[in-house]
């Protein structure tokens, strides 16, 4: 009888039998990897320096498109602000009209933050009139509509203001929206600074497989008798090392400890007290590549249950099933496996067997950074 | 045959002797004695017979000198006529004449007349009774002359009557052996002396002989006690059927008097397979044994004949267990097995979930015998926690149910408990991949039964046996277990008495590797601890006198735990202590009236506490759905209260029948729901009407109301505001039943539905500057309608089955446009086809083959990237404007049993999906939903398991 959960282990062992799709972390083409904010919070007088991290693998110029909005904008609606800045305007100043503080200014809004690769941002308004700003949008959605509820940030307007970015990414006829949100500094105590990679760096996974490398001539692989802690080496930001399909490593993203902030996290609703104990800021290391495989591909740190350092390895791999060239393991040997199956000398090989990875990092409060390094496959291990 | 012989003779004798007329004084002598030469023999008066006289008339003879008897004088007489017949006779007699010195002359002589009476038949009745008890017994009668009077030997024999009488007429009289044979006793052998033209009568009294041979017939494998056997006991030797009898009502048979030898015995019954054993009976021991008999199809389909009360309702299937044990796909499953019937929409995958009449799952409610079950399934769409083997029967209402249930404004099911088992002990052991099943039951006294069951699975023992040291890096281990007991006690006539007590307990871990936390920057989870567990008792008082009311009182209680654990601030704690109260009369007023009224009180409270984490990503859109998701802080929540709950109840329903063929049920609910401060009045009206022979006409409209779902109306979780759902359902049909056993049933149905709960991401901001999210709302509606049909062959001549059809549509208000889109449930056409057959040889085979329309589903048209979150967004087009595939699914199940004399060993193959269809059971999206694949559904999954019970 009840042969039910039979049922779902089945299913579950044959999920992975239908059409797989690319991984996530597997950069192909076109795409926005990531976006920064050089002040994950601005303060009043400060501008940041909006950057997105992309990557093509065409000749096709990519288009940037940036945008703000002074409402917590969803992803589901495509970052879209859900009011226009003549709208806007209009219900602050109904607002304002009915408060009892002194009169205050509604500046012009402009959400077009321009077209270039870059954007700033700067604290729009004066602090007063974003935290009443802040406090009036509050009370202008409350019974309003789920959908204008819902971009309403429901916080204690002291810890600041969070606003949306929109950028739209234009490539070879693709188009990427993509959302970052930045905290207005309304009073809050506390840094909030980006994590900050200093360096990628890798080696081999095992003692035999740096012995081939070795016995390959792949100089910057160290003595497998050393301590594997001594292995590491760094991915220089301007060249590339060379590696072997068939070869697992490690690779490891160094953070500058004193990056990650030690704040008080905003404690629940319902708990007696408004912050919890201070502890260090959470880091997430996401790796991408052009190729290979990742295992994870993502990892956490988190104070109390790892180090910094442990949190960033993970597991790095070229396969190279037989000769068929397939050197991102989608199964299929095509444009898309950038190296051939033998080892290849010349110009060619610089060309073709270059392999891109990235270690985005986020500290949850906003906060990012990367690091962009490269590797060159120059054969097979068999 | 009665064997008469006799002979009957008459005869007379008669002996002259000579004497002198005259005495001569010198020599004178008689020359020449007379000599007779006419006889004529002497009439026997009746006189003379009736009083049993006979012997010799002495008489002296004058004869003259010419021979002519002159004078004749009696010497000596008998009396009774006889002298006179005598001398009448002699009178008549002539001589040739005496010669004296050789001259004729007169004599005198002495002559006798002999009388012999006449040989006259005699008659013999008797009577053959045990000596023990007086009664009489049938037995065989023999008589046999024992003088040689005559040739050839009189003899006769008989059989006697029921009452042990017997009888012979015209026999010779004489002595006579007596032998009597009777079955069963010892042979009796004496004589009688049957008087000349008399009646004689006697009364034997047998001695029972000791029974040599008897024994018990039992069904093999169940050891059912089989009375109205038919056995015989046959001589080996000659064929010849020596005996026969019939089993009793436990079964037992027995012979008297069985001779030494071998014998066969050989049982027969209808619906059994004719046995044969053979038993050696032995001189002054006593033969005995057990012996069983094959049934010919084992849990074969037949009806069966148990009294049921009236149907009142507009609709309701009832599935017995035979059937739901045998429908492929459901792993007889109780509750699963109502997804098959017309009006409830294919459920997603494995889940159990009951989607009834374009409602939402949690608007059916299933019972236990009026009380609310806590748990329906195991997790994740597991098996039910109620053992199929514990029940009698489901009920199913798809709508327009009686005011005695409530709180529902779908379906209802009723789990239909049966009594333990009370002849003997009973147990099932039922083993399959992945749990088993124990149950044992039987009587403690006479008037008290019990059984007990359980089950466990074991996926967490043999998963890591089967994992690879370097596996994956998710330790997988759940496991589930549930357990009934109940009794029975029927020692108070008119009074039957129930304990219930049942539970389940699942648990499941998944440990991540140390140091390697999942999740994000809000919440790290080290492993999933999810556990949920219930135990609940039940004590039923059911009083049914030979009156026009009856009575039945129910009380429950349970304590239901739920505890999730994923990381130090993301956990979840809840214990709910639930009681329910009912007492449900029914008074029967009139022939033509009746009122069934009663009370129905929910009661308890909950302690909880809970802890979510902070999160920052923007799937505010919920899924598509249109009213977004509680706009909770994304600090996270903490709490931790106690909730009570109370919610009484009271209904009252009349079935009326102003005229024979019409039933009218109207009836009224009153529910008040504690946790939101309302009350809900809910009439109900229903008909059933006798439109013609065999055919029924019903209908009904009622309005039909459920609280919102749990914690809902929490101050800090909910919104205490809210109100009650509330549904207005309708329906008309009609019943067939061109057969005992064949209905066909069509309903027409329509469902109103309105203040259902909806999440919202409104929110309020209080008097002190404090926002407040609502979380939910009574803003939404819906609206269902359709037709249904069955077919169904209720088990009987080997066969079940039923063909279902529902053609209907059920739809969801779009909050954010104001129309009426397709409920995420909806399913144009259902078509459920599920046959059982018995062949021979312990094979049964049944099969289920479905058909339904794809659910809705909203399509997505873009995506957009959260940097924040690193991930893709989807963004979704018109809610619910395409449809998955059409899904269709072939479903097998064969079971074969071994049939040994003291159990039952079961084999089955369920075999899911045979043609391997590839359903959709959703979309899987690549990482930026540009790129997408059907989720489907399961591929052919064949199962075996193996079962067996004593």
């Amino acid at each position: 009888m009840k042969k039910i959960a039979l049922g779902i282990l089945t299913l579950a062992l044959l999920a992975g039998c239908g059409r797989t799709f690319e991984p996530y972390w597997r950069i192909l083409d076109f795409r926005v990897l990531a976006v920064k904010s050089s002040l994950p919070e601005i303060r009043p007088g400060q501008t940041a320096q909006i950057e997105a991290l992309t990557y093509t693998n065409t000749e096709d110029p990519i288009t940037y498109q940036w945008e703000w909005c002074p409402f917590r904008t969803s992803g589901g609606d495509g970052f879209e602000c859900p009011l226009t800045p003549e709208e806007l305007s209009q219900i602050l100043s109904a607002q304002l009209a009915q408060t009892d503080g002194p009169p205050l200014m509604i500046p012009p809004f402009d959400f077009d933050l321009g077209t270039n690769e870059t954007a700033e941002f700067s604290y729009p308004a004066p602090q007063a009139l974003l935290l009443q700003y802040c406090e009036s949008i509050q009370a202008f959605a409350a019974n309003a509509p789920p959908e204008i509820a819902a971009a309403v940030p429901v916080v204690d307007c002291s810890r600041g203001l969070e606003v949306s970015l929109r950028l739209i990414a234009t490539s070879g006829g693709k188009k990427i929206i993509v959302g970052k949100r930045i905290n207005l500094w309304l009073g809050s105590t506390g840094a909030n600074q980006n994590p900050e990679v200093v360096d990628i760096q890798i080696r081999p996974a095992d003692a035999a497989s740096a012995a081939f490398l070795r016995e390959q001539g792949v100089t910057w692989v160290q003595d497998p008798a050393l301590e594997p802690g001594l292995w590491w080496v760094s991915i220089p930001s301007n060249g590339s090392l060379d590696v072997y399909a068939n070869t697992t490593f490690e690779t490891r993203a160094l953070v500058d400890p004193v990056s990650i902030d030690i704040w008080e996290p905003p404690a629940p609703q319902g708990a007696a007290t408004e912050f919890l104990p201070a502890e260090r800021e959470v880091v997430v290391y996401r790796w991408m590549t052009t190729t290979g495989t990742y295992d994870p591909s993502e990892r956490i740190f988190k104070d109390t249950l790892n180090t910094l350092e442990l949190a960033s390895i993970v597991e790095f791999k070229l396969s190279q099933k037989g000769d068929d060239g397939d050197f991102d393991d989608d199964g299929i040997a095509d444009s898309q496996d950038p190296c051939p199956a033998t080892p290849v000398t010349g110009d060619r090989a610089e060309e073709d067997c270059s392999v891109e990875i990235w270690s985005i990092v986020r500290d949850g409060r906003l906060g990012a950074d990367w690091a962009q390094r490269s590797l060159k496959v120059v054969g097979v291990r068999k | 045959m009665k064997k008469l012989l006799f002979l009957a003779l008459l005869g007379m004798a008669s002996a002259p002797s000579v004497a002198l007329a005259q005495q001569d004084d010198g020599d004178v002598r008689v020359t020449k004695a007379p000599a007779l030469t006419s006889e004529v023999k002497a009439d026997y008066t009746q006189d003379a017979i009736d009083n049993r006289v006979e012997g010799d008339v002495k008489l002296r003879l004058t004869i003259d000198s010419v021979g002519a008897v002159s004078k004749v004088e009696v010497l000596e007489g008998l009396g009774f006529g006889l002298d006179e017949a005598a001398v009448e006779a002699a009178e008549r007699f002539t001589f040739s004449p005496a010669e004296i010195n050789g001259v004729p002359s007169a004599v005198v002589l002495s002559f006798i007349v002999n009388f012999s009476l006449p040989i006259l038949p005699s008659s013999f009745k008797g009577k053959i009774v045990d000596k023990e008890t007086g009664d009489g017994v049938k037995a065989s009668v023999a008589i046999r002359y024992t003088g040689t009077d005559f040739d050839p030997v009189p003899e006769a024999s008989m059989n006697t009557a029921e009452d042990g009488s017997f009888g012979f007429m015209d026999v010779p009289p004489g002595i006579y052996d007596v032998t009597l044979k009777v079955p069963g006793y010892d042979d009796l052998k004496t004589q009688i002396e049957l008087l000349n033209g008399e009646e004689s009568s006697a009364s034997y009294s047998v001695v029972a002989s000791p029974e040599n041979l008897n024994g018990q017939t039992l069904e093999s494998g169940t050891r059912r006690k089989l009375s109205a056997v038919r056995v015989q006991l046959i001589d080996q030797v000659s064929g010849e059927d020596v005996a026969e009898t019939y089993t009793d009502a436990e079964g037992k048979f027995g012979f008297r008097g069985a001779a030494a030898g071998k014998f066969t015995l050989r049982f027969e019954a209808d619906g059994f397979f004719t046995s044969t054993t053979e038993v050696d009976v032995k001189t002054g021991e006593r033969t005995t044994g057990t012996f069983y008999v094959e049934k010919e199809y084992y849990d074969e389909y037949s009806v069966t004949t148990k009294a049921k009360r009236a149907r009142t309702e507009v609709s309701r299937q009832r599935l017995e267990l035979d059937e739901i044990r045998r429908i492929p796909g459901t792993n007889g499953d109780v509750v699963r097995v109502v997804q098959n019937l017309p009006g409830v929409a294919r459920a997603p995958f494995v889940s159990g979930l009951i989607i009834v009449r374009g409602s939402a799952p949690q608007d059916t409610k299933v019972f236990l015998q009026g009380d609310n079950i806590p748990l329906v399934y195991h997790f994740f769409g597991g098996p039910a926690v109620i053992n199929s083997e514990m029940i009698e029967a489901i009920e199913f209402y798809p709508g327009n149910f009686s005011t005695y249930y409530g709180r529902a404004t779908g379906g209802v099911i009723d789990i239909k408990t049966r009594s333990p088992k009370t002849d003997r002990f009973h147990g099932m052991v039922d083993v399959d991949f992945l749990d088993t099943s124990v149950l044992l039951e039987g009587p403690i006294t006479e008037d008290l039964s019990i059984a007990i069951s359980g089950r466990r699975s074991y996926f967490d023992v043999f998963l890591p046996l089967i994992l690879p040291d370097d596996g994956p890096d998710v330790f997988v281990a759940p496991r589930y277990y549930d357990y009934q007991m109940w009794t029975t006690y029927k020692g108070i006539p008119d009074h039957k008495l129930e304990l219930f007590i049942y539970g389940s307990d699942d648990a499941i871990e998944l440990i991540f590797p140390k140091g390697e936390p999942q999740g994000n920057a809000d919440v790290q989870v080290t492993g999933i601890d999810l556990r949920n567990s219930f135990i609940r008792g039940q004590f039923r008082w059911e009083w049914r006198p030979d009156l026009p009311i009856e009575n039945t009182m129910m009380l429950s209680y349970g304590i239901n735990q739920t505890s999730f654990e994923a990381a130090e601030n993301f956990f979840f704690d809840a214990t709910a202590n639930i009681s329910q109260l009912r007492n449900d009369t029914r008074v029967t007023i009139s022939d033509s009236l009746a009122l069934r009224f009663g009370t129905d009180m929910n009661m308890g409270y909950a302690d909880f506490t809970i802890r979510t984490p902070r999160f920052n990503d923007d799937s505010d859109t919920d899924d598509g759905e249109g009213n977004g998701r509680p706009n909770f802080s994304r600090d996270g929540v903490q709490a931790s209260a106690t909730s009570g709950q109370l919610q009484p109840a009271v209904y009252a329903e009349f079935e009326a029948r102003p005229w024979k063929p019409l039933l009218l049920v109207p009836g009224v609910r009153v529910d008040h729901y504690g946790a939101i401060a309302e009350t809900s009045v809910q009439p109900r009206f229903s008909f059933r009407w006798d439109i013609a022979d065999k055919v029924v006409g019903k209908g009904g409209v009622g309005l039909f109301t459920q609280p919102t779902s749990p914690g809902s109306e929490d101050p800090t979780f909910g919104n205490p505001d809210l109100t009650f759902e509330k549904t207005l359902q309708y329906a008309i049909g009609a019943e067939y039943r061109p057969l005992e056993y064949v209905e066909v049933d069509t309903t027409v149905f329509y469902r109103d539905q309105w203040d259902l709960l909806s999440p919202t991401s409104e929110f309020v901001v209080t008097p002190e500057g404090e926002t407040d999210p609502l979380v939910f709302k009574n803003e939404d509606e819906g609206r269902a309608y359709g037709l249904e049909v069955l077919i169904r062959h209720y088990p009987q001549n080997r066969f079940f089955g039923w063909l279902a059809y529902t053609l209907s549509r059920s739809e969801r208000l779009d909050l954010n446009t104001g129309e009426f889109v397709p409920y995420q449930y909806d399913q144009t056409h259902i078509i459920t086809l599920v046959a059982g057959y018995n062949l021979p040889y312990g094979f049964d085979v049944s099969a289920r083959f479905r058909l339904t329309t794809g659910t809705p589903a909203t399509p997505v048209v873009g995506s957009a990237y959260n940097s924040d979150t690193d991930g893709y967004v989807p963004i979704y087009g018109e809610r619910g404007s395409v449809r998955e595939a059409t899904f269709h699914q072939l479903d097998l199940r064969v079971d074969k049993k071994f049939v040994f004399d003291t159990w039952l060993l079961g084999f089955y193959l369920d075999v899911q999906n045979v043609y391997n269809q590839e359903n959709q059971e959703g979309t899987r999206f690549n990482y930026d939903f540009t790129d997408s694949a059907p989720v489907t559904g399961l591929p052919i999954l064949p199962t075996l398991g193996v079962s067996a019970q004593f």
